[in-house]
């Protein structure tokens, strides 16, 4: 059949078209690229209501500064579009983050600036972004737009260099309007055909309290600079402004008929002092009215018949009245029980009766919360002052000093930034990646998400800048990187950025046998960190971080150097050349004749001690790096807490030893070994990226919660450029609210009741043996621990069954006779006094169950002639032992009275060998499955469900599943604590199954009343039903009796400044409350909110800041506990 | 002899449409007698994917072989550029699809490249293989692998990689990696455990800092498993018709840094995308419709260019009629290019 165009045309694509496919396939990206103004930050007003019809504006801006548009948006009539970039040099990108997210492609984002061009604009602005950049056909348009009058203001590093836009310069049209300090650097204004251009760089602002004057001038300018390039023109306009004799004289320039001139006085921290209106004599004056010495800003208004015709601003000074004031603090760092201690001097001493008044306000919100009153020192130039007793809840706040005279009237007032480190890790810890640099998305970050803290690259200046934001900076220090040299085999000293360039020569040097124990390379990670860590660790530090993805290579360290280190530390492992020749099979006179040979050399050999001797010397190099870099961090910053996150664990005990954080991505037998071995260590794990977006989805970190592996969050990412960023380009959150809700439920309260209350004990561990991964890859004979791990943990989890962990390390755990069971899995490895104490364990009575060949080989990998759990399991051997294969399994066995029985289709099993072996040993027993559980789990016979088997073989091992579980979702959760005089009863389910009728089941022991946390009395029941329809977490509670309302006492009302106290002495001890507050305006005050555990103490503080309006403040307090909730008012007296 | 002038026709006439398939013809003899060895190089948004077909003189197909070449290292190793796709009977050894031609349709679209190729098995059973390869997602080929008629438990197949280059120097080891496993892979290794979603292909002790990545739909595999005379093999579920793949790599990183980012972050991400995908894109007028709006314009004064775009146009509404897809995206691009002068000799005028 001869096939024609047309029908080939159809059978190449029968229902396929060229066309965008998979739209509806990505991650809705809108809140990468369109600006709201549903988010409303503090402004002044400038032209809400500027005459004439609203401008017309399309703002082209990278991500990172879209919010500018509704900035500007905020304070003048207008009417906007907007677009961003990439970056300001890069319309869009293809990688993985960028290609799942809809509108982000190139094509797409021409495509969206080609449409948006379609429309008329008056101005078109750039902020930051390249217009070279763009496509040409689209700079084309904007430039033919410019000719034929579509103003363009143009804020970029690279200019515009077309020759004829720029041919006819016009002069500087903000002369009048603005002072020179007020304008942006390199200004310059073009006339185009019928369009204006200007140009110019904006300045950074200053720090502190002086930014939001400056940002406000700023803004000021900017809506200035559009309404110019539109051509606006109202008739009537600013022609200067100027002080002089204790006035502010402003001349107009047009008709003035029936204008009136408003001026808006500002001092230098954006505070309105005064606000007048100029009366006119020739010029129009307003009178200065008695204001304290400073700078100050004149924002003046024309105005006719209710709408501005122009605005503009005029700095001016107040002299200081006493020949000059100055400020001096001993300390600009000022630690939790420290005083602020400083002094105010005069030029010459004020007249009896002044006062100094000193006021701490905070960042960035300029909150006031302390004051003092001192009285001045008759006759004295200088009055010293001492502070104790003040609070501030922010990292940075700014000291105010007034002098007052007798009339209280202020006549001086300097300022200086102050800084309050806090090193405080609170129970439930969250925190960011990167440092979202604006304060809108500071602010958001904070009040929406609790994110107050942020791990990210840094300079010796991020700590400070971070601190202004009200952020704490974990600095990202360094990264360790053990990466092979192909060369050499020895190692490459990788990442170097993080070195002063005097230290990069030298680990240039070093590179390709940069064997940490070499003393120069050591002393080049010891510079590392002390060039590092400048200007940083006075802000406090919650915790450092060695590294983002730090990790090593088995493969490496084979260099001139290793040679000798590797040799000290065989000569540290064996003590003896004798005891190494005995596990090496060889026969050295000294340790330096010990050679270094390859995996490969050592493993064809057959020396597989000296396969895992170099394999431990490298992950020892890898752990002392880590604690050599925290050990000369807490030099310098005593009392540090350091870590690392995203890296690999090596030998996870070994590595986490010396260190306070541990924060890798997320692996089941990782984060339950992080649980077990971590103890009180920061344990967080990264969520956010693209997984967690979309319909449907809850926060993973709420089944991490559950299970215990975590007690903090570190969320990927809040960078204000990426596609993951959890705010979107305007600030607003980029997460739906259910999304946020479940986060916040986290954080106020639950995470820390989920962090504090211990995971009840069953009395069952699992055997933790890092050594036993790697002899895996030796011989089939030998089985990785991973097999049989992953699936008992996931049973463990749908049962509700807790879990510990025992490593050769721990093996104290299992003195105390909390543990009654213990399982090997795939424990192939195992050290001789390991093996006695395991016998011993089971000759007192406890259970020792394994799946398949352990202890084969001693600790030092050399194979056991004789297996030293013969006792135990019988002598199981390499010599002795087949390679597994798959097999039927069956198992018919009594147990403890009953019959044991589980088949199913295949599992991995030694050939021959009989199924679930029991022997006796002095009070216990030891049981040996004689095959892995991956896949008996998924090939197990409907007549006898893996689940029962495991049950039934715990059961009989005195490991009970005290709570019967039974959940929607297979591989669901439920984990069960013991606080003081309750359980908390925890399940959790994935995502796909929180649906309207998706329940669970869970049986109790016994009756008891059960209450769903934050919720509420459910009744006194035997039976919980966890409810999955709105979320993938249930939590409830069981007490013996019935619990009281939630009771407390604070008082009905309060002045500015106050600290409240409720009490709730009359609760149990052991309570997680949470006061959440709303002001009188109704708006939630989330980051005003606390959270109290009474176990610490019955009472707890809210401060009200002087500066928070007088009115009635709601606050709904929550035992998270029970759910019972009380609302309380607090009448705020001005 | 009828199917193999259709399939050479389907392929002549896909050269003749897209005018980026390269087809050659190559007449070669040896010891076993002369053959017709045809190649077509489908080039995808990066890399490409080369299928050969060997004919006998009687026409008869001696040999195929299928390989591909996207997320190249910038050496000869990555995705088998050789023989990528092998299909077999479980337990054996040998590539059923090297004796059967495939019906290959290469069309380019607004967002990217689709390729397909059909292979007719023996017992009415058929196999298709639909890669995608989207133009904002360079990083990564997608791929849809249906089985018609088959039953697959008499199946498994491979997507072969070689990270860095076919052969390793003495020592280094080609390891895959799942979430929470490592595999050397090294003789037989009969159970890989199909976890997670994604596998990693790397190597230790050589080229350690290239590496191949999958990501795919591991709750329809029921085993996989490693043969060195066939690769890491795949045996679907028996109830499967269709399973997903996407396909990256790596390159110039530690692959201890590489492996745990894509296992632990990336392949999350991919796979969503993955799941979601339209494999049967629409046409879309959009973008051709908004470049005209904006070429009216600016070719409004250039008779030259003005020509030029008015005989696309009127081209693209002829095919638009017909709903000639591929015609659609040849002309897009035509335009794309247009636009590109047109935006560059207008912007002169400012100069």
């Amino acid at each position: 059949m001869k096939m024609t165009l047309k029908m080939l045309t159809f059978f190449c694509l029968a229902g396929c078209a060229a066309g965008t496919p998979a739209l509806a396939a990505k991650v809705d990206g809108t809140y990468l690229h369109e600006v709201g103004r549903s988010y409303v930050t503090p402004h002044l007003e400038w032209g809400g209501n500027f005459a004439g019809k609203p401008l017309r504006v399309l703002f082209i801006t990278e991500r990172l500064n879209a919010r500018e548009a509704a900035e500007n948006a905020q304070r003048m009539k207008m009417e906007f579009r907007n677009f961003t970039m990439l970056n300001w040099a890069n319309l869009a990108g293809t990688d993985v983050y960028e290609g799942t997210m809809t509108g982000t492609s190139p094509a797409e984002k021409e495509q969206e600036l080609r449409k948006k061009l379609e429309e008329d604009y008056d101005v078109i602005v750039f902020y930051r972004a390249w217009f070279e950049k763009l496509p040409d056909d689209l700079q084309f348009i904007i430039l033919d737009k410019l000719r034929n009058g579509t103003g363009l203001v143009y804020d970029c590093l690279m200019p515009i260099r077309y020759r004829k836009v720029i041919a006819d310069r016009r002069k500087n049209p903000f002369s009048g309007r603005f002072p020179a300090t007020l304008q942006p650097n390199e200004l310059s204004a073009y006339q185009f055909g019928k369009g204006r251009l200007l140009q110019f760089k904006v300045k950074p602002l200053p720090e502190g309290a002086l930014r939001n004057a400056a940002y406000e001038n700023r803004q000021a300018f900017l809506l200035q600079s559009m309404i110019w390039a539109a051509g606006r023109s109202s008739g009537c306009a600013i022609a200067s402004i100027a002080e002089e004799n204790g006035g502010i004289k402003v001349k107009l320039a047009g008709d003035d008929r029936g204008a009136a001139v408003k001026i808006r006085i500002r001092d230098g921290f954006n505070h309105v002092a005064a606000e007048r209106e100029a009366r006119k004599d020739g010029v129009y004056t307003a009178e200065i009215p008695d204001l304290p010495a400073g700078d100050y800003y004149a924002d003046v208004f024309v105005m006719k018949n209710g709408e501005t015709l122009d605005f503009g601003i005029g700095a001016f000074k107040i002299s200081s009245r006493h020949g000059g004031a100055d400020l001096r603090v001993q300390n600009a760092f000022i630690g939790k029980n420290e005083s602020i201690r400083g002094s105010l001097s005069l030029g010459k001493a004020p007249a009896d009766g002044a006062e100094l008044r000193l006021l701490l306000a905070d960042h960035p919100y300029g909150r006031v919360w302390a004051e003092k009153k001192i009285p001045w020192t008759r006759g004295a130039r200088l009055q010293e002052f001492t502070w104790s007793d003040r609070f501030i809840p922010t990292i940075a706040g700014t000291l105010y000093a007034e002098l007052k005279d007798a009339a209280g009237k202020v006549s001086e007032r300097r300022h200086c930034e102050l800084f309050f480190p806090n090193r405080d890790i609170p129970p439930y810890f969250a925190y960011g990646w990167g440092l979202n640099r604006s304060v809108s998305g500071s602010m958001q970050l904070s009040e929406t998400f609790g994110l107050n803290a942020c791990l990210t690259q840094f300079s010796s200046g991020t700590a400070r800048e971070a601190a202004f934001l009200n952020q704490r900076l974990i600095p990202y220090m360094l990264s360790i990187a053990l990466v092979r040299d192909n060369k050499t085999g020895g190692l490459r000293f990788f990442h170097n950025y993080f070195l002063p360039p005097e230290l990069k020569k030298k680990a240039k040097e070093v590179d390709g046998d940069a064997c940490f124990y070499r003393p120069e390379v050591r002393e080049i990670w010891r510079g590392a960190i002390r060039h590092r860590i400048k200007n940083t660790p006075p802000y406090g530090i919650p915790v450092y971080s060695l590294g983002d993805e730090n990790n090593y290579n088995v493969n490496a360290g084979f260099g001139p150097s290793d040679a000798i280190y590797f040799r000290e530390f065989l000569k540290g492992k064996y003590r003896t050349v004798d005891a190494l020749n005995r596990e090496w099979k060889s026969s050295f006179a000294d340790f330096s004749a010990v050679p270094h040979p390859t995996l490969e050399e050592a493993r064809k050999a057959g020396n597989w001690a000296a396969w895992n001797d170099h394999q431990e010397y490298m992950e020892k190099m890898y752990a002392d790096i880590h604690h050599f870099c925290a050990e000369e961090i807490r030099r310098i910053d005593p009392g540090a807490k350091v870590g690392s996150e995203g890296s690999m664990p090596g030998d996870i005990e070994l590595t986490i030893r010396d260190m306070e954080y541990w924060g890798p991505y997320r692996n089941l037998l990782d984060s339950e070994a992080m649980r077990c071995f971590g103890g009180k260590r920061l344990r967080t794990v990264w969520y956010g990226y693209h997984n967690e977006r979309g319909a449907g989805k809850y926060p993973l970190l709420l089944q991490d919660l559950l299970s215990g592996v975590i007690n903090g969050m570190g969320w990927f990412e809040v960078d204000a450029y990426s596609t993951m960023c959890i705010l979107g380009v305007d600030n607003t959150p980029s997460y739906p609210a259910g999304f946020i809700a479940e986060l916040n439920r986290m954080r106020f309260g639950t995470g820390e009741l989920l962090v504090k209350t211990p995971l009840l004990s069953s009395g069952l561990a699992l055997f933790w043996s890092h050594p036993s991964k790697r002899a895996a890859e030796l011989d089939k004979r030998m089985i990785s621990p991973v097999d049989s791990l992953s699936p008992l943990v996931r049973f463990l989890y749908r049962r509700g069954i807790n879990f510990d962990m025992v490593s050769e390390r721990t093996m104290e755990r299992l003195e105390n006779g909390s543990i009654r069971t213990l399982f090997l899995a795939g424990t192939s490895v195992l050290g001789d006094k390991t093996a006695q104490a395991l016998i011993r364990f089971v000759r007192n009575g406890g259970t020792l169950i394994a799946d398949m060949n352990c202890a084969l080989l001693n600790s030092c990998f050399s194979v056991n002639r004789k297996n030293p759990l013969a006792e135990l399991f019988g002598d199981l051997t390499l010599a002795s032992l087949k390679t597994p294969e798959v097999r039927r399994v069956s198992v018919t066995r009594k147990w403890n009275g009953k019959m044991l029985n589980f088949r199913a289709e295949k599992a991995l099993s030694n050939p021959g060998a009989e199924f679930c072996t029991v022997r006796s040993c002095g009070k216990g027993r030891a049981v040996l499955l004689n095959f892995t559980l991956p896949m008996a789990e998924v090939t197990a016979e409907d007549a006898t469900p893996f689940d029962a088997f495991l049950l039934a073989l715990l059961k009989g091992a005195g490991v009970s599943a005290e709570y019967d579980v039974s959940l929607p979702d297979s591989n669901g959760m439920a984990r069960i604590r013991t606080g003081k005089g309750f359980r908390l009863i925890g399940a959790h389910v994935a995502n796909r199954f929180v649906a309207p009728g998706s329940k669970g089941r869970i049986r109790l022991p016994s009756p008891k009343h059960i209450y769903r946390c934050g919720k509420g009395y459910l009744g006194r029941s035997a039976e919980i039903v966890p409810d999955f329809s709105a979320s993938p977490l249930e939590l409830f509670a069981a007490f013996d009796e019935k619990q009281p309302p939630l009771r407390f006492h604070a008082p009905d009302s309060a002045k500015p400044g106050a600290a409240v106290r409720f009490d709730f002495s009359s609760m149990p001890g052991n309570r997680i409350i949470h006061l959440a507050v709303s002001a009188p305006d109704g708006k939630a005050m989330r980051n005003r909110g606390m959270v109290l555990d009474t176990a610490e103490g019955p009472k707890c503080v809210f401060r009200f800041a002087l500066s928070d309006p007088a009115g009635k403040y709601e606050f709904l307090v929550t035992d998270i506990l029970t759910g019972s909730m009380r609302k309380h008012t607090i009448n705020l007296e001005p | 002899m009828k199917k193999t002038s259709m399939i050479v026709c389907l392929l002549l006439s896909a050269a003749a449409l897209s005018g980026a398939m390269k087809v050659t013809e190559k007449d070669v003899e040896n010891k076993n007698g002369k053959f017709k060895v045809t190649t077509y190089d489908l080039p995808m948004v990066s890399g490409k994917l080369i299928y050969s077909v060997t004919k006998k003189p009687d026409g008869t197909t001696s040999n195929t072989s299928f390989g591909a070449t996207f997320g190249e290292h910038g050496r000869n190793g990555g995705w088998d550029r050789w023989l990528f796709f092998r299909f077999y009977e479980k337990n054996k050894y040998q590539n059923l699809l090297s004796r059967i031609p495939a019906k290959v349709t290469y069309a380019p679209y607004a967002g990217g490249i689709i390729a397909e190729f059909e292979w007719a098995l023996p017992d009415s059973g058929k196999l298709k293989l639909r890669f995608l390869h989207k133009k904002d997602m360079p990083d990564w080929v997608f791929a849809k692998l249906e089985f018609l008629n088959l039953d697959m438990t008499k199946y498994d197949f491979v997507f072969n990689a070689m990270p860095g280059t076919p052969w390793l120097k003495k020592g280094g080891e080609r390891h895959l990696a799942s979430r929470s496993k490592d595999y050397l892979l090294r003789g037989i290794v009969p159970d890989i455990l199909p976890e997670g979603n994604a596998f990693a292909f790397y190597n230790r002790a050589d080229l350690e800092e290239f590496g191949n990545l999958l990501v795919y739909e591991s709750d329809k595999i029921q085993k996989a498993g490693f043969h060195a005379a066939k690769g890491v093999y795949l045996m679907v579920k028996p109830e499967t018709k269709e399973i997903l793949f996407a396909f990256g790599s790596f390159l110039n990183e530690p692959a201890s840094k590489a492996v745990p980012r894509f296992l632990s972050e990336q392949a999350d991400s991919v796979f969503n995308t993955l799941k979601s995908l339209d494999w049967n894109p629409k046409l879309d007028h959009t973008e051709f419709d908004a470049l005209a709006r904006s070429l009216e314009k600016i070719t409004a004064e250039d008779s030259a260019m003005k020509a030029e775009f008015a005989k696309i146009k009127e081209e693209y509404q002829a095919a638009r009629q017909k709903e000639d897809a591929v015609r659609c995206a040849e002309l897009l691009e035509q335009l794309r290019k247009l636009n590109s002068q047109a935006g560059a000799k207008k912007l002169s005028e400012f100069q």
